[in-house]
Formats: structure tokens, C-alpha cells, sequence
């Protein structure tokens, strides 16, 4: 991985070759090794003026003449890039490919980055309102207080532990504390956690973050020449949902996170009591809590209680984002979803340090495109 | 016979009325002391936002040079009324507000610094200096500006000023906006926080403080 | 004047907004348009402060509407007092502009 932040240091390609560097090197891989390079990147031609920017990578890794390819899924790039990587290793047409996600977005205006970021929305039913991604998660956040008793409390809670955990994340975005006192329970806290959308505030929402994030993917048989302790994808879902949040039979319901997930842990053979650890989206942190219900982890409507019983913090039965998630990792577009998957694998081979989940064998990532209208989700497994 | 010296020299013609120092939590549960400083402490001012007039964006050059300049008028005895509000985090400056009262019924909001960034310090200071302004100095009205247009717009709305371009803010005939007593009441409890009294050791703490250098001039990640 | 017009499934009865040309229930391609109506009710809403490019006014009061054949929308809430299930009504204006381009759509207000 790259660090993740505000990068003035370097433009995309440079956070590319960053992460990749990363990779390969930690795969011990020689050029010729790599047959095909997968980058995701949502904006790299709105924001980077470059649009071929997998050919570009291949060009400047010195990995010529690898297939590439450029992945755009919205924040589930990298999930697709992933899923498209293994789909091209498993059919035997590539055997190692070098999947990178990166995205670049600090150097221009918010409203910017905001404006092109509502261009997932529904052109004509949402767009052409003034709708943005804030505003849908929103109206999702209210119905979803209203429907199941979650409270503004809740979401706090959520984003005090996940810039906890990226205090012991050398590549996060954010190493800050931040306390109940000082966004939820004090006066002042309506200064210090401004409302974006109500009832969105400022704490409830991720940062716009520069970034890249790398994994080398190739066969089990593979894979031991590789590593001495490769981690195994062992299953991927992926589902669609409606464009348009409105049009959705209950919207307070991701059918695109149930489904993905379903589809997931039967090719993976396994359940949601199975996983140790996972890395979900929380792009607004009630997205955490509904994936986590969605995804099997949690009976609807109830996460909200699990998240302030402690369930779900590093030291819980079920750690959700130790990496800090996207609140506090950070989010790069198209890094996120491949961002995920690193995270899964070190915390699968143990190599996650001060956030290490111990004895994890059964990892969970779910990279959610849109707003829910385009899902993946993966069950990685430790690789004996 | 008129001493050379007083012939220039201004001083207060408006009552003093000291700021009573409170005390409030960051969002990252650090407490910030909102204290006034004093004469004396504006060559220490001075020292911690000299780095400023170097910084690379958002108006931050301006706003310390024209900051500077107030504050060292002051000291200076060439600027009258002025006030200064400091914020102090476990004994380091990490912001700071002035204004002056004009006359018994009106206050020229001047300049804020936020010397750390990302806590919402700017706004709580803002709000402070019209919250002395008006509950304090008996401003009826206050006149309100501003270098960068981000964080204005915010200010615009969140205090519900009112245009006034018959009048022209004395910072350079810039764009006046006013701050009345009545919308200040009206969003006060959106906007003013913070306890008091402020406890001794966490007082006494925040009288000497530390100079840091400025966020933006160290290119915050953030 | 316009009128706020959405498609019905000849097969299965569901109605869509925005128009599109495969029922989302049953897969017909038969739909034909429907004029969805003067009446639909408030289903939740937001306030956006942080409101987009091209949109002058803050806060920025968003909502999903329901109308009475099932119908929803998304859309630009106009009224004093917005409360969850109030009565609205769509009406043609101005939403925002794009680029240079003043856009024209519905949006909802007390009736």
C-alpha cells in the first residue's frame, strides 16, 4: 500500500508505482512473472487527465508486454479489479496478475470531487436534483433511525473506533483521536461535528483521500513460489441493485450487500460465523452498521447494539475495519477495494501489528459501488 | 505643553470589559482554554504568526499580515479598543481572534487564525469574539468580513448576517456584513459553547504558552 | 403545462418513475406512460448544507416522495415546514444549472 492522505507529493502514477513497488516486492516477483496488470481507478481521467492508465502503470513498472487493463466500478473498482483478476487466473488465461487501485483527488476542490463522485447517481431522477452521495446516505440514515432505533450515538461510536484502530495503521489517512465528549455528547459538539445533510454530520462521513493500494494474484499452485503464506480468495459475490435509491422495494434494505455476500460464502463454502475479521464500507459509517446486518453478520436492525456492546471493536467477537476502515484509512476511490483485500491478507498471515486480529483464519470484505447499486463481496481463507 | 509622544498615540476611549476565559472540548476531546490576551502578550503573538505571512494558500498570508499589523498597532499604542482572544491547548496557542470596538455601539470584527487545524478551533474562536462583543462590550452591531471566501459562506449562514453595502469594513473598504445583537441571540446556541469558570490548574496552565508552528505551513496530511 | 409522467407495467400493474422500458418486477418491455398525479406524500427527507455546484440555494431540502399508485420520486422539497408523510404536489421549475445549462424538472411543494 501507499500511505494513504494527502499526497502533494506525488501525482497518481507515483502513488501507483508506489503501492505496486510494495507488492511486488513483497511477493518477490520478477517482471516476467507478471502476465496481466489490472488498475482501478474511478476518476483518474476526470481528475488525472489519463485514461489508459493501466497501460501507462505497465509502461512504468517496466512490466511491457503484460496485458492491462483499466476497472471502473465506481468505489467498487477495486473489488472488480480483484474479481476480474481471479476470473482471468481461475479460467487459466493469466496465471499472475498484479491488481492496483489508486486514486488521486486531494489537489482539486471538494465540490469537485463531490460533484463527480453524484455522476454514480441516477442522471434524471437524482443528479439533475442537486442529489450527491451525502444527501442519499442521509435520507438512507433517516429512515434507518426511524425504522430500527439506531441514533446518532451509534455513528459516533462507529467512527471513535475506527480512528482508533488506524492509530496502529502505519498507511492510514487519519491518525487522530477523537472522543464522544467532543463529537456527540458536548454542546460544542455541533461545532466540532458539523451537520453536512442532516442528519449526516461531518464525523459520520469519510475524508476524500489520495491513495493506492496493490496485491499480487495468482493460482494455488502457484502461489508457494511465491509466499510462504499466501492467503486464499475463496469466494466472490457480486450484485447489482437499482440505480435509483427511491426505487428500491424498502431502501433501508442493501440487496446488492445481502446478495453479493450470499453468493460469496457459498463459493467459499463457509458462513458469517466463520469470518474472524472484515473490512466493510463505510464510506458514512451507517453504512458499517447496514452492511454488517445485510451481510449476514448481524439479524437487521440490531448492529447498532452489537457496535456499542463492543462487539465489533478490535478486541471483540467480531472486529469490523481494524485497518480503520474507510472513516479513518481513508478513501481513495479506487484504492478501497483492493485496500480491503491487503488489509485481510496481512490480518490473515498475522503481519497486521498493533491491530493484528488474533488467530484470524477466515477473513470478509464487502466494496460497495454507488450507493448500493453495485456490490462485491469476498471471503478470503488462510492458505493450508 | 503637548508631549511629541501622545500626539499620535490613541488608548482606550471605550470601557474596558475583560472576557471571562472558558473552557471546551475538541472533537478530539483535547480541552481548549478561549482566554484574552493581553498587551503584553503580543510580541509573543506576533512570534507565533509570523510564519504565516509565508503560507502558500487560502488568504492565510494576508489574514496574518494584516493580523500582524493590528496586533502590533496595538501594542504600539496607534490602534484603539482593540481586542485579542487567544485559544491555548495544554499550553500551546493554536489560535487566535481580534477585534476593536469603534464606539460604545459598535465592534469591527477583524481577523481569526487557526494555528491548528481540523478542530473546528477557527469557529469556536469566532464565535467567542462576538460573544464577548455583544454580552460583554454591549455591541449592538458588529461588522464582519473576511479575506477567504471558504468558511465565509458557512459564517454567512450559520450567523444569519446581513449585507450591508452601503457600509465599507475599514479593512481596506471590503464587503461589510453585519452580525446584529438580535441575530446573535438567535444563534447563539448553535454556535457559542464552552464552560465556566475554567478550573485553576487547567487556567493556570494556558497563561504561558507554547508557539508551534502553524499546520498549513507544515502541509498537513490532513 | 407539465405533468408529471411515470410508466405502468401492462403485465404485472407496477408504476415506475423515471420512465424506463423494463418493468423491474416481471421483465415486460410492455409499458406504456402514466401521468402519476397531483398527490404523493413525503417519505423522508434531508437537509443538504453541503449543497453542489450549480444549486444557489442553502440548505438544499431533498426528499423521496410516494404517490398514491406506488410510484416514488427523488426530488427538491418546497414548503415551510417539511414533515415526514405531509402532503406534497409535483410542480415544473427550475433545479439547478449544469455547466451554463439552467435544468428544468419537478419538484414538490404544498398543495
Amino acid at each position: 500500500m501507499s500511505k494513504f492522505g494527502r499526497r502533494d507529493d506525488k501525482d497518481l502514477m507515483g502513488l501507483l508505482v508506489e503501492a505496486s513497488t510494495a507488492s511486488l516486492a513483497d511477493a518477490n516477483i520478477g517482471g516476467k512473472d507478471i502476465d496481466a496488470i489490472y488498475v482501478s481507478s474511478m476518476l483518474s481521467g476526470e481528475l488525472s487527465h489519463q485514461t489508459a492508465t493501466a497501460s501507462a502503470l505497465a509502461d512504468e513498472l517496466s512490466l511491457l508486454p503484460a496485458a492491462a487493463d483499466r476497472i471502473e466500478n465506481g468505489p467498487a473498482s477495486g473489488g472488480s479489479a480483484v474479481k476480474n483478476a481471479y476470473a482471468a487466473v481461475a479460467s487459466g488465461l493469466f496465471d499472475t496478475v498484479l491488481v492496483t487501485g489508486g486514486e488521486k483527488m486531494r489537489h482539486v476542490a471538494g465540490a469537485t470531487v463531490t460533484d463527480l463522485l453524484a455522476t454514480m447517481t441516477h442522471p434524471t431522477a437524482e443528479y439533475m436534483q442537486g442529489a450527491t452521495l451525502p444527501s442519499l446516505a442521509a435520507m438512507f440514515t433517516r429512515l434507518y433511525m426511524e425504522r430500527y432505533g439506531v441514533e446518532p450515538r451509534h455513528l459516533a461510536l462507529v467512527a471513535i473506533k475506527n480512528h482508533r484502530n488506524a492509530l496502529k495503521n502505519p498507511y492510514a489517512h487519519i491518525h487522530r483521536e477523537i472522543t464522544l465528549e467532543g463529537i456527540y455528547s458536548k454542546p460544542e459538539a455541533e461545532l466540532n461535528n458539523p451537520v453536512v445533510s442532516d442528519p449526516l454530520r461531518l464525523y459520520y462521513s469519510c475524508p476524500i483521500t489520495d491513495g493506492a493500494a496493490s496485491i499480487v494474484i495468482t493460482s494455488a499452485e502457484n502461489a508457494r513460489k511465491f509466499s510462504d503464506a499466501p492467503v486464499a480468495i475463496a469466494g466472490i459475490g457480486q450484485a447489482t441493485d437499482t440505480l435509483a435509491v427511491h426505487q428500491r422495494e424498502d431502501p433501508t434494505v442493501l440487496r446488492a450487500v445481502q446478495i453479493s455476500s450470499q453468493r460469496a460464502f457459498d463459493m467459499a463454502k463457509s458462513k458469517p460465523k466463520e469470518i474472524d475479521v472484515a473490512e466493510l464500507h463505510d464510506a458514512f459509517e451507517i453504512l458499517e452498521i447496514a452492511e454488517s446486518e445485510d451481510a449476514g453478520f448481524f439479524e437487521k436492525g440490531t448492529a447498532h447494539k452489537a457496535v456499542e456492546k463492543g462487539v465489533t471493536a478490535l478486541d471483540g467477537d467480531l472486529p469490523i475495519n481494524p485497518s480503520g476502515g474507510l472513516k479513518a484509512r481513508g478513501h481513495p476511490v479506487g484504492a478501497t477495494g483492493v485496500a480491503q483485500i491487503v488489509e485481510l491478507t496481512w490480518q490473515l498471515r498475522g503481519d497486521a501489528g498493533g491491530r493484528q486480529v488474533s488467530g484470524a483464519e477466515q477473513g470478509y470484505s464487502c466494496n460497495f459501488g454507488g450507493f448500493g447499486n453495485n456490490v462485491l463481496s469476498f471471503v478470503l481463507k488462510r492458505g493450508d | 505643553m503637548t508631549e511629541v509622544t501622545d500626539i499620535l498615540s490613541v488608548d482606550w476611549d471605550v470601557p474596558r470589559k475583560p472576557y471571562p476565559a472558558k473552557v471546551l472540548t475538541l472533537a478530539t476531546g483535547e480541552k481548549m482554554v478561549v482566554r484574552e490576551a493581553s498587551r503584553e502578550e503580543v510580541p509573543q503573538l506576533l512570534k507565533a504568526i509570523r510564519p504565516l505571512l509565508d503560507a502558500p494558500s487560502e488568504f492565510y498570508d494576508l489574514v496574518a499580515a494584516r493580523t500582524f499589523a493590528e496586533l502590533l498597532g496595538w501594542y504600539r499604542y496607534r490602534v484603539r479598543n482593540e481586542y485579542c482572544l487567544a485559544g491555548v491547548v495544554d499550553g500551546k496557542l493554536v489560535g487566535l481572534v481580534n477585534n476593536r470596538m469603534f464606539n460604545k455601539d459598535l465592534c469591527i470584527s477583524l481577523h481569526t487564525i487557526a494555528i491548528r487545524r481540523g478542530r473546528s478551533i477557527g469557529a469556536h474562536l469566532f464565535a467567542a469574539k462576538q460573544e464577548h462583543a455583544i454580552e460583554y462590550l454591549g455591541a449592538k452591531e458588529i461588522f464582519v468580513t473576511a479575506e477567504s471566501p471558504r468558511g465565509f459562506d458557512r459564517w454567512m449562514i450559520e450567523w444569519s448576517l446581513e449585507s450591508r453595502p452601503d457600509v465599507q469594513h475599514e479593512l481596506g473598504g471590503a464587503k461589510a456584513w453585519v452580525l446584529t445583537r438580535e441575530n446573535y441571540y438567535k444563534n447563539k446556541h448553535r454556535q457559542v459553547f464552552g464552560d465556566r469558570p475554567v478550573p485553576d490548574d487547567v487556567y493556570k496552565r494556558s497563561l504561558h504558552f507554547e508557539i508551534i508552528e502553524p499546520d498549513i505551513m507544515r502541509g498537513e496530511s490532513d | 403545462m407539465e405533468k408529471m409522467m411515470g410508466v405502468k407495467c401492462k403485465s404485472c400493474g407496477r408504476v415506475f418513475y423515471p420512465k424506463r422500458s423494463t418493468c423491474l418486477s416481471c421483465r415486460s418491455q410492455e409499458v406504456e406512460e402514466v401521468e402519476l398525479g397531483d398527490r404523493c406524500k413525503l417519505v423522508t427527507y434531508t437537509e443538504l448544507y453541503a449543497i453542489p455546484i450549480g444549486v444557489h440555494k442553502i440548505p438544499l431540502v431533498l426528499g423521496i416522495v410516494e404517490f398514491d399508485n406506488g410510484a416514488r420520486a427523488t426530488g427538491q422539497i418546497e414548503a415551510d415546514h417539511v414533515k415526514i408523510g405531509m402532503q406534497l404536489k409535483p410542480v415544473w421549475g427550475p433545479l439547478r444549472t449544469i455547466g451554463r445549462m439552467e435544468v428544468f424538472g419537478f419538484k414538490f411543494t404544498q398543495p
